[in-house]
């Protein structure tokens, strides 16, 4: 009776072993699917790391500056992230333009005919910036690089007008002074100049701060201590497990049930062992992908901290959802290119709505509802919790994994 | 209900029991209502014109199929949900893993049922030597030629040594010494006690090997036991082949119209002037002699003899 006891879990245990065994070994043995899978993750964080870590190469500017005065000079020089270049005066902006498009420069600046002028008088200048607008990213980062450049050479302008009023108004207060003694010291007249004088005082005061910029915005980050670098492990991980392993669940459903090995796994084992031993597959898969980037992340300088069994459990999630997804694609794809498409056709959707390229709270509000439901989403909500704020995990993975589950066994009964 | 329980748990030694099985793909009734108790330590072969339901009767009761069919399949008693190692179902296509070698195809083989990996490779070297499979267990299975891979699929769905054995036309492409040797290897499991079930379309051999045969048609099961009731069911002991020197229309319907009446002859097959009759009896070949006579026929008999499977297949 006990050793018919001890059977039974023994032969259940090695018909799961056996799934588990067949996948790890085609894993290994198809060398292309295994180099993808380890160079993917590793290209990618490296790519963020690279593009979160700008580097400081001068961006090239072509100038046409038709105002020619000493003051336009000092501005130029003052541009010190740029690599400036001046044009002639003959057909400048034409020649500007053209010299952009060609990719000679990556931004134009025309300064135009009077600009030192309208300074003097204290009227507004204008400078004009020409770059090459399908260029979506450049063209973002141009006017803002523009005008955080500019913002010394503004600064010594209201400095210097600050300065000069200053002075003004002192030589304004003296001949107060003088009027003031005047009064003999009492009457309406004396309390008149007194006011005046304040005011003059107040003027005199004035911070150069105050008229550059009256209401500063200080942003602070409740998280100040974790460097954007870093916090973009929270979505790559998400988002590169669920690509590969979307595709991976999915072709080794079409590859069970192509060889035939799918009719084996129903007369020999239950499709249930089948499902949980791929999902312990893929939950490996998924521990590799994590321990790749966390790595690269560890070598890059990230100081994380977080509990080793919720991580576990996160892995253990997100691995659940991405690979019943993956096979449930696998049951509707006829062969291999339709299931890569298809899991192409889920996670990119899911990744330009997971909020790591586009704010969220910039779309509509039902998009924004439906957004919180997705596996995606979820799974970036769970990696921030565990990986970043050191938290628990909550249960809502796992509530959108028991209806995923049984929609997953479903079909696979049904279709293959 | 107790009663419905008692007899799910009942204790049944037939290796398959099916009752009223019905099943059927989009609208089309593939079968109909099969009932089929079969023996222990016998060959059962089944057969029927292509899309007769073999293969999809086969398939229901190995769990291949599991789609939602009415009626109930029992194996050695219980519901083959419960009982999955007292049977192996070897497929059309063999199952294996292309891109593993023969030998971790015979170790997750076993693995699936449940064996460990040390036995399956000991069971499949004894069913190589029984099936004379002198092969390189390192080499992929794809690289064996047809017969080696049938025989190969054929190990690797019984290295659990299940007590029956399901094999769907486990003879398309085989050569005549591979069939031999296939059915050789399957008489012996039947002497080792096993309940053996298969489909084929190779009548000549099933007759010469199956110990009954099943013979489905229109989704039902027209007909199960030995050869010799078969004949008696159709009124078919003999088949007598017939050609005429001259068969004008007129005279071919005067012996369309004997033929009909129930005179224990029937007309199997025609060719222009050549003919093919299945008789009840001796008795009836002279009738049927004189008839040709009353009707002014001249024949020349070809062949008068017992009739062979294929010939009893054609009449049902």
């Amino acid at each position: 009776m006990l050793k018919k006891k001890i059977k039974f879990p023994l032969r259940y245990g090695r018909k799961f072993y056996g799934h588990l065994k067949k996948d790890l070994m085609l894993f290994y043995n198809r060398k292309k699917y295994l180099y993808i899978f380890l160079i993917f993750p590793i290209l990618i964080a490296g790519l963020f790391l690279f593009l979160l870590s700008p580097t400081t190469a001068s961006m090239r500017v072509g100038v046409c500056d038709l105002d020619q005065t000493p003051e336009t000079q000092d501005m130029l020089t003052d541009l010190d992230d740029f690599d400036i270049v001046l044009l002639e005066n003959e057909n400048c902006t034409e020649n500007l333009k053209n010299s952009i498009m060609e990719g000679k420069f990556e931004l134009g600046l025309k300064i135009p005919n009077g600009f030192t002028e309208n300074i003097e008088n204290l009227e507004q200048a204008s400078l004009i910036t020409y770059h090459d607008n399908t260029d979506i990213a450049l063209s973002r980062m141009v006017s803002w690089k523009m005008d955080s450049s500019l913002n010394p050479y503004r600064r010594s302008i209201i400095d210097g007008l600050n300065e000069e009023l200053k002075q003004r108004i002192s030589v304004a207060r003296q001949s107060i002074d003088t009027a003031e003694q005047l009064t003999g010291g009492s009457g309406p007249l004396h309390e008149k100049i007194i006011e005046i004088d304040r005011d003059l005082e107040r003027i005199e005061e004035l911070d150069t701060d105050f008229i550059v910029n009256p209401i500063k915005t200080d942003s602070r980050g409740l998280h100040h201590e974790l460097s954007m670098k870093y916090i973009s492990i929270a979505f790559l991980y998400p988002i590169i497990t669920l690509f590969l392993i979307l595709m991976l669940a999915s072709i080794s459903i079409i590859y069970d049930d192509k060889t035939g090995f799918i009719t084996r796994v129903k007369t020999s084992t239950t499709v249930l062992t089948y499902i949980f031993s791929k999902i312990l597959f893929f939950f490996i898969l998924s521990a590799i992908v994590f321990a790749l980037f966390f790595g690269i992340f560890l070598l890059a300088g990230a100081s994380l901290t977080f509990n080793l069994m919720e991580v576990v459990k996160l892995i253990f999630f997100v691995s659940i959802t991405n690979s019943l997804i993956g096979m449930l694609i696998g049951n509707v794809a006829e062969n291999e290119g339709i299931a890569i498409l298809m899991s192409l056709f889920i996670s990119f959707p899911l990744m330009l709505l997971s909020g790591l390229f586009f704010p969220l709270q910039n779309m509509p509000y039902i998009v924004q509802r439906v957004v919180e439901v997705l596996p995606l989403h979820l799974q970036i909500e769970a990696t921030k919790s565990v990986i970043l704020f050191n938290q628990h995990l909550g249960m809502t993975l796992l509530y959108l994994n028991v209806p995923l589950l049984l929609f997953t066994v479903y079909f696979i009964r049904r279709n293959i | 209900m107790i009663g419905k329980i008692k007899n799910f748990f009942s204790r049944n030694d037939n290796p398959l029991v099916s009752k009223n099985i019905r099943f059927s793909y989009a609208d089309e009734d593939v079968l109909k209502d099969i009932n089929l108790v079969t023996k222990k330590n016998k060959i059962y072969s089944i057969i029927g014109k292509s899309g007769s339901g073999k293969s999809t009767f086969l398939k229901l009761i190995a769990g291949v199929i599991s789609k939602k069919h009415r009626g109930k399949i029992r194996i050695f008693g219980k519901h083959r949900f419960l009982n999955k190692n007292s049977f192996g179902f070897v497929s059309q296509e063999p199952g294996f893993i292309p891109d593993l070698s023969i030998e971790n195809n015979i170790k997750i083989s076993g693995l699936n049922y449940g064996i460990s990996e040390k036995k399956a490779l000991e069971r499949a070297k004894d069913l190589m030597g029984q099936l004379k499979l002198n092969i390189d267990i390192d080499r992929k299975p794809m690289d064996l030629s047809g017969g080696q891979k049938t025989r190969l699929g054929i190990i690797l769905s019984i290295l659990h040594d299940p007590r029956m054995i399901i094999l769907d036309e486990p003879f398309v492409g085989l050569d005549f010494k591979n069939r031999w040797l296939l059915w050789r290897f399957l008489e012996n499991k039947r002497k080792e006690g096993k309940s053996i079930l298969l489909t084929s379309h190779l009548l000549t051999e099933i007759q010469e090997h199956a110990d009954k045969i099943i013979i489905l048609k229109d989704g039902k099961v027209f007909f199960k036991g030995q050869l010799e009731k078969l004949k008696n069911k159709l009124n078919m002991n003999y088949i007598y082949e017939v050609r005429f020197s001259w068969l004008a229309q007129s005279k071919w319907e005067k012996l369309k119209n004997y033929c009909n009446k129930k005179n224990g002859v029937d007309i199997i097959e025609k060719y222009e002037k050549h003919c093919v009759f299945s008789l009840k009896s001796e008795e009836v070949k002279k009738k049927l002699d004189k008839k040709f006579k009353t009707i002014g026929l001249k024949d020349n008999i070809i062949n008068f003899r017992e009739p062979n499977l294929d010939e009893i297949f054609l009449k049902t």
